[in-house]
């Protein structure tokens, strides 16, 4: 049976809990860096696993040509994985902000796995918390760097047919950062989800 | 009856299980040092507990782990490292001496914020040995690239194959195009070959091949392609050559074959081959006009009475 995509009043409910949840994200981020973090509103959407390749594209679609992806794996009452998408432009700034010598070979490469850690525990220990909901997060890995989109979100499996598209962009203070957050969850997750929004808007 | 823990089982699980865990203050001194700690660097709990760990372990990345331990107090995450960005925290000795062929332990770490029983902020880093995971990976990689490597080679003479070297001239001629440059090609076809298969048989026949390959490999550049074509016809892709070289280049390659016969048991096989040239011109559509040039080239060498070398 496939899982229902949440109805209007909850996907706004959904909407609100991301808010905090991203805004709690870039306040993490800005503690971090020190740096002022201005973040856009995000933009929340559901696909279906057929067009998610297709989907995903056409939203990040101009912005850059290549491409860094990083994953990370989420499980307990929410379970799922997360990527975040780079450009390729983008994310050469933040080395310095973070610490890191650049002379270190792959000190691009944990930076981004760094960085990816922090947005998406931020951001999911937000929302789970909101929705009262337990978390736990796997070790990100990096899916690929200077890739073409296609490339990166290219699986030969995926198991869950419902995504949950976050689109959010991250500018850094005297850089353009600028990344893009996709989720994609199990059908059970959804329906924890969904119960989790229901008392969410209760207890209000 | 419920069977309970006793009041040291979870310090005693702790130091045994086969994770390396300890804990550190923000300002790096060490609160726990569990036995896999103790076994692996040598140093025991009862001497680094209420030390600084950087005292100890100097060689660590000092800057870096008081950055990682304050992020991860201050945002109030788990982090993590990878041992395929960062091989190992503390440089420890493997446990695989024979089989490793590693110089030293691999390791992921998570880093896990909590508080002490006074409030404390304290960081837990866990290390597990990923040696494992890292040698089975790099013996992937590796296997990948030998596949690779010999997906372009021809599987009698070891040279290039047809599919590689036209994937090669392909952008050797997209590279003269944008940028100039020259280039030339030459096809090589061995005189009267089939009559060495029908007289001493197709064993004699592929000892001819290894050896002529053997031979214009030894006078080829380092940059030159050579590849075998199909049957006794094989191709050489030069680089940076116009034909005036390539032609001094192809007599060459026509006397080394000539010279010296192929020995096969008791006989001496005479060998001749005729070649074709042509150079890439402004002008040429694509590599595969430039081999039909070299083709036709080679047509007309056979045509005037072979072992000779013809230009188009």
């Amino acid at each position: 049976m496939k899982t229902e995509s949440l109805n209007e009043e909850e996907n706004e409910i959904l909407q609100e809990v991301i808010n905090i949840g991203m805004g709690q994200a870039g306040a993490s981020l800005a503690k971090l860096l020190d740096v002022f973090v201005n973040l856009s509103v995000p933009r929340v959407s559901w696909v279906n696993d057929d067009d998610f390749v297709v989907k995903v594209g056409e939203l990040v679609a101009g912005s850059d040509d290549s491409w860094a992806g990083v994953r990370q794996a989420f499980y307990n009452q929410l379970e799922g994985e997360a990527f975040v998408l780079y450009g390729t432009n983008g994310c050469g700034q933040l080395a310095d902000l973070m610490g890191y010598d650049n002379n270190e070979g792959m000190a691009q490469e944990e930076l981004l796995l760094d960085v990816t850690n922090i947005l998406i525990g931020a951001c999911l220990v937000g929302v789970a918390q909101q929705v009262d909901k337990e978390i736990d997060f796997a070790a990100p890995t990096l899916v690929g760097l200077d890739k073409p989109i296609d490339d990166l979100l290219y699986s030969r499996d995926r198991e869950w047919d419902q995504c949950l598209l976050i689109e959010v962009n991250f500018h850094l203070e005297a850089t353009n950062f600028a990344c893009h957050l996709v989720m994609l969850m199990s059908e059970g997750s959804i329906e924890q989800l969904r119960s989790g929004l229901l008392s969410f808007m209760e207890s209000y | 009856m419920t069977v309970r823990l006793g009041d040291n089982s979870l310090g005693y699980i702790i130091d045994r299980v086969d994770v390396g865990i300890l804990v550190v203050t923000e300002t790096l001194d060490v609160v726990l040092w569990n036995r896999f700690m103790e076994a692996n660097s040598k140093v025991l709990a009862t001497s680094i507990v209420g030390k600084n760990l950087l005292d100890y372990f100097p060689e660590l990345p000092g800057q870096w782990l008081d950055k990682k331990v304050r992020s991860v107090q201050l945002l109030n995450n788990f982090a993590f490292t990878s041992w395929q960005q960062r091989p190992y925290l503390f440089q420890f000795k493997h446990h695989r001496p024979i089989t490793g062929g590693v110089t030293h332990m691999y390791q992921n770490c998570t880093f896990i914020p909590f508080e002490g029983s006074g409030g404390e902020s304290l960081v837990c880093i866990t290390l597990f040995d990923v040696t494992d995971t890292a040698i089975s990976h790099r013996e992937v990689l590796q296997a990948h690239a030998d596949l690779e490597e010999l997906s372009h080679r021809d599987a009698l003479t070891g040279v290039y194959n047809r599919r590689f070297m036209e994937a090669e001239l392909h952008k050797e001629f997209k590279r003269v195009e944008r940028y100039g440059g020259k280039l030339s090609v030459l096809f090589l076809d061995l005189d009267f070959f089939k009559r060495v298969n029908d007289t001493y048989g197709h064993q004699a026949g592929d000892k001819v091949l290894i050896e002529v390959t053997q031979r214009i490999s030894d006078v080829v550049r380092a940059t030159d392609y050579v590849a075998r074509y199909g049957g006794e016809e094989f191709a050489i892709i030069l680089p940076e050559t116009d034909i005036a070289g390539a032609l001094i280049f192809a007599n060459r390659v026509r006397e080394v074959i000539e010279k010296t016969p192929v020995l096969y048991e008791e006989h001496a096989l005479s060998v001749t081959a005729s070649l074709g040239l042509s150079e890439y011109r402004e002008g040429i559509e694509s590599y595969d006009a430039l081999l039909d040039q070299s083709d036709k080239a080679l047509y007309m060498a056979k045509k005037q009475g072979r072992n000779r070398v013809a230009c188009y």
